[in-house]
């Protein structure tokens, strides 16, 4: 078989057999919302069943915030397990997130063959699909896992255990919990990534580290792409003085160095968690904003724009229904690379004690081992382990998705 | 159009997003709760004293009567002339302060950025050169790495290794040391590790943005064109690719890596207790000095806002096909 | 066009049967499979083919001017004054490049470098081979740009290349070009990617050079139209290929290939462009697969004259065509097919005598089969 006409294994043609099968005709940018939404003329299934999921949930913040005042919002017992879940502002925030996740992901659900030709060249990457699987399992473990598990609880007489299969002098924690062999006090499964100087086992702090972490990343990011895909699109789409307009506004916004950003309204306001979470949304918008912008631009220039808008489409339709969908790949993409960074200023933000400091967040913990360094050296390094291998994977993910969906983005390439 | 012209609308533009930040800080600051004030209302109401006069009274001290932006055009003033406030807690001016601290910051900030954008370029151009390879591959992993790692973990990770097992450097920072024999290389040695980390975290970067920027050319039909004039591969690497590599990446880069630098160099200060910039800040955010807040603030963001027109200016330089009209 | 010279023992160019592939993600490609053609002093040869027929990489080949990896010449010799390029060390063939043979490339936009002026460019390709003085050079630069037509050249030579028009940039580049004084010059359709008008400007230009220099001329384009005007020689390549190779007036008014029959026919009236769409009229017989030409003669799935012969072996070897004695006798220079219907079991009237109906406007003389055995 002969290639083209230039160098071919270049990279750049990912089209046809290059990905072993044959693209099906349509992206998950061509994904046809109108017949997803339309069937029944606006009264379809999904949009239903969307109604439903937001008026229960409002209903459910109202009882919350009003009705049940200091009472946990949910308090039962099943034969000896108990379930008991305090709703802070925060966890609604998060419930609302993981909802709009799940309506997402519907149409993705419903189009077989796309999601397999997205998962055939998503495959490729070996590390990214590791980092999935480890990725899913934080998550997991960080939503579901730590409603079942006991918070990390003070306990003094356990301080400065050793991770299991590892031992320190005797003489460093108060009490051995383990065996103490020629003088070493030994590491028991009963902390297996051993205690905090307050004897809060690591495990369950980096497990409810990740519960933090999961929050700060999917709630903030999705406020900032929403900000960021209503600004991009509407930039791109009404041109002229409003683009221009909200492009300097970006600019501005953008030159503040986040961090410093960050750094200054935590100051400001306090440091608690959703506070934390509504500044990052808030802020970090402004790069994927432009990536939008380009995206919507190149579609703008694109026929089926111009059809709709001559059939008598009114501007914001046309933007939502039809420019929207068309850069929602960019966006996946963005969004997944943004996560870790969020994840990271947030870590950076509670290691140097603006967060809140009574949250079990990795970076908190961090910190708190700083002073044992050279006695207790895991209670900085485990949490850090932690820190590192999910900022990694994020990274590997959204590189590897990047490859996936969207390889125009990428600097180069 | 020209030059010149460009120039002038860049500086204004910076002068105009420097203004902006001024102003929103500033009033963001004005409206925020002052815990200070908090404390003698408090204090005054535990006493058994008016609360609203000695409100009235630490408001008169302080300078805040008046309108907002009577105050907002004194303080600009003040600026200008050099008064930037004074700090309560370390009882000096905020100017001072800020410049006492300045050159531990720059002690490991300019190896660690010159180290890494040199190094960074080079080593992405050369892994964009010979695609695929073991180098190639090496580096990519390394590219990987030093962006994820968080690097105030990464700092605490090596001094575990190098200071508290090894011993090769000192565990805590001589201040002293760093002050009055900046060129020892007693001062080398407590500065290697931070310079490192720093440089870690901005290599990664550099060397992937230059590596993607350098690949667009290393196939490009000029490269091959070069090729067949008779130019040696490494004439080809630094004269053909380099600067047409330079110039999309000078623009990603300035910014990318002030933003890398300045919110880095915070946490590497903390970890490594080097008395500058950003512990100044941090002390002022932890003691509520809020002029000195404001202060260590703006430096770093008016450092950003140079540093983007920079990046303009020299993108305009080296690229000569772009058009001076509107950005 | 000019008169080809006495078949010489020893050509400028002497390419036996060069093979270079590419190794992709999809595997294996193969885009010239084994080509051999000569190439005299002050002689153009053409090599045309539709897009994907391997002549740009088969031109860029000649000097290994592949990017290795992921291409790589396999087999094969080039031999160029008395060395064979295909083996050459690194730096004999830097000296060779640019300084003995010259390279002009199709899109003149991308071939220059954005970032330098057109005079930074021009002294680069004056100075790597020629040990002068800045001054010096740029004094033969500023002529080099008058000889390739660059009015007011003294102010244009510090132009950005994104400052001319293409046809400018397209001399710019041939000044470049013959800045070594080549023997050789290889134009990789130099005049597809400019205007109509300019197009036939940059041909005359070509040609005066030449003549003037007396240099080696390969051009690689798919308009039959040039070939036509400025060629000596012809090999059509198909597919990696050659299919039929010989003088232009063999080629054109005797074509033998089924391929460059079908060419030849596409659109009436000869002066036909070998664009995809015209290349696709004559696949609408049967449109190839690119399984399909594993084995056997490329061509086959294309072809009206296919026989079983065609499916078997390698792709039949070049024989002579009926005509062969009639023109040069000399192996380099005969007209020769690479179909099985000229081999020794063939009848090449299978081929030339086929009527091809509503055949407007081309001559009678082709259908007629002038020279049938």
């Amino acid at each position: 078989m002969i290639g083209a006409e230039d160098s071919p294994g270049t990279g750049t043609d990912d089209s046809e057999s290059a990905d072993g099968g044959e693209p099906p005709s349509e992206r998950f940018e061509d994904v046809d919302w109108a017949s997803i939404d339309a069937d029944g003329g606006g009264r379809s299934p999904l949009r239903l069943a969307a109604l439903v999921a937001a008026g229960s949930y409002g209903l459910a913040v109202a009882s919350d915030r009003l009705v049940a005042g200091g009472d946990p919002t949910i308090d039962v017992a099943f034969g000896g397990v108990a379930f008991v879940w305090d709703a802070t502002a925060v966890d609604w925030l998060f419930v609302a997130t993981l909802s709009v996740l799940a309506f997402a992901l519907v149409p993705l659900a419903r189009n077989r063959r796309l999601v397999a030709y997205y998962w055939r060249r998503f495959r490729r990457h070996r590390p990214a699909v590791l980092s999935l699987a480890y990725l899913l399992v934080i998550f997991l473990l960080g939503t579901v896992g730590t409603l079942f598990l006991d918070p990390p609880a003070l306990d003094v007489a356990a301080a400065y255990q050793p991770p299991v299969f590892l031992s320190v002098d005797a003489s460093i924690p108060t009490e051995c919990v383990g065996p103490v062999v020629e003088g070493r006090c030994q590491g028991t499964w009963r902390y297996p990534l051993g205690t905090t100087a307050d004897g809060k086992g690591l495990l369950a702090l980096a497990i409810f580290g990740m519960r933090v972490s999961m929050q700060v990343g999917l709630i903030a990011t999705l406020i900032s792409i929403t900000i960021a895909t209503a600004v991009g699109a509407t930039a791109a789409y009404a041109g002229g003085w409003i683009d221009e307009a909200l492009m300097r506004y970006v600019d501005i916004q953008q030159t503040f160095p986040t961090f410093f950003l960050f750094l200054f309204l935590a100051y400001l306001y306090g440091g608690s968690l959703f506070v934390l979470i509504v500044i990052f949304g808030v802020t970090g918008w402004g790069g994927i904003a432009r990536i939008v912008r380009s995206e919507a631009l190149q579609r703008s220039e694109e026929t089926y724009v111009a059809a709709a808008r001559s059939a008598g489409a009114s501007g914001p339709f046309v933007v939502w229904r039809h420019v929207v969908p068309n850069v929602s790949n960019s966006i996946v993409t963005a969004a997944t690379l943004n996560i870790p960074v969020l994840i990271l200023s947030e870590a950076a933000l509670s290691f140097i004690g603006l967060g809140n400091v009574t949250l079990p967040s990795w970076g908190q913990t961090i910190a708190a081992g700083r002073g044992d360094l050279a006695t207790a050296w895991w209670v900085s390094t485990v949490p850090g382990l932690f820190l590192f291998a999910t900022i990694l994977a994020f990274n590997f993910l959204g590189n590897a998705l990047r490859d996936a969906l969207d390889p125009r983005q990428e600097v180069g390439r | 159009m020209g030059l010149k012209w460009y120039t002038a609308r860049r500086v204004a533009w910076a002068g105009v997003a420097a203004f902006v930040i001024l102003t929103v800080t500033f009033v963001l600051l004005d409206y925020a709760p002052d815990p200070e004030l908090a404390r003698i209302q408090f204090r005054a109401a535990a006493t058994g004293a008016d609360a609203e006069t000695a409100a009235e009274a630490y408001a008169e001290r302080r300078g805040l009567t008046g309108p907002l932006w009577e105050r907002y055009l004194e303080y600009l003033g003040n600026l200008a002339t050099g008064d930037w406030g004074w700090s309560d807690t370390r009882s000096q001016p905020v100017l001072a302060a800020i410049l006492t601290a300045l050159p531990y910051s720059l002690m490991y900030t300019v190896p660690a950025v010159a180290l890494s954008t040199v190094l960074g370029i080079a080593i992405g151009l050369y892994s964009a050169f010979n695609q695929y390879t073991t180098t190639d591959y090496a580096a990519t992993f390394v590219a990987f790495f030093g962006v994820s790692i968080p690097n105030f973990w990464f700092g605490i990770v090596l001094l575990l290794l190098f200071a508290v097992q090894l011993g090769w450097v000192p565990v805590l920072f001589d201040a002293e040391l760093a002050r009055t024999r900046p060129l020892s290389l007693a001062n080398a040695r407590q500065l290697v590790l931070p310079v490192f980390v720093l440089g870690t975290s901005a290599i990664a970067s550099t060397m992937r943005y230059a590596r993607a920027e350098a690949l667009e050319y290393v196939r490009a039909a000029f490269v091959k064109a070069a090729r067949a004039k008779g130019a040696s591969e490494w004439r080809i690497l630094t004269r053909h690719v380099l600067r047409p590599t330079l110039v999309p990446l000078s623009t990603i880069l300035v910014g990318d890596l002030l933003g890398i630098i300045l919110s880095a160099s915070y946490l590497v200060e903390v970890v490594f207790g080097i008395p500058g910039l950003g512990r100044l800040s941090l002390e002022a955010i932890r003691r509520q000095d809020t002029a000195l807040v404001l202060g260590t603030t703006l430096v770093p963001v008016l450092v950003a806002v140079l540093g983007n027109l920079l990046q303009d200016l020299a993108y305009a330089l080296l690229d000569p096909r772009i058009d001076y009209g509107d950005r | 066009m000019t008169d080809p010279p006495a078949a010489s023992r020893d050509s400028l160019l002497h390419v036996e049967d060069l093979r270079t592939r590419f190794h992709t993600d999809a595997g294996t490609v193969t885009a010239v499979d084994g080509i051999s053609f000569d190439l005299d002093d002050g002689e153009t040869v053409c090599l045309v083919g539709e897009s994907g027929s391997g002549k740009t990489v088969a031109a860029e080949s000649l000097t290994r001017l592949i990017d290795d990896p992921p291409g790589e010449i396999v087999s094969g010799t080039v031999r160029f004054d008395g060395r064979d390029l295909a083996t050459a060390s690194e730096a004999e063939l830097r000296a060779v490049r640019g300084d003995r043979i010259a390279h002009v490339f199709q899109n003149p936009q991308r071939a220059l470098n954005p970032v330098y002026s057109v005079g930074w460019q021009l002294l680069e390709a004056i100075q790597l081979h020629d040990d002068v003085s800045k001054a010096d050079a740029r004094a033969r630069a500023i002529d080099l740009l008058d000889r390739v037509g660059i009015p007011d050249p003294a102010t244009r030579i510090d132009d950005y290349p994104h400052e001319l028009s293409g046809g400018m940039q397209q001399r710019v580049a041939i000044a470049m070009a013959l800045a070594g004084e080549p023997d050789l010059l290889v134009a990789d359709e130099p005049t597809t990617a400019l205007d109509v008008t300019i197009q036939s400007q940059v041909l005359r230009l070509l040609e005066s050079i030449q003549s003037a220099s007396g240099l080696g001329l390969l051009l690689v384009t798919h308009d039959l139209g040039v070939v036509a005007e400025v060629a000596d020689r012809v090999v059509v390549m198909y597919d990696g290929t050659v299919m039929e190779r010989g003088s232009v007036h063999d080629v054109f008014e005797r074509p033998s290939h089924p391929y460059t029959r079908a060419l030849l026919d596409a659109i009436p009236g000869r002066d036909v462009d070998l664009t995809p769409t015209a290349a696709r009229d004559v696949a609408d017989r049967d449109p190839s697969s690119a399984t399909d030409s594993t084995t056997g003669c490329r061509f086959r799935s294309r072809c009206p004259h296919a026989v079983d012969a065609c499916r078997e072996g390698n792709q039949p070897p070049l024989h002579p065509t009926p005509d062969a004695t009639t023109s040069a006798p000399d192996g380099a220079r005969a007209h020769v097919a690479a179909c099985v219907h000229f081999g020794p079991d063939g009848d090449p009237d299978v081929v030339v005598d086929s009527a091809k109906s509503a055949d407007s406007g081309s001559s009678a003389d082709e259908s007629a089969g002038g020279d049938r055995r």
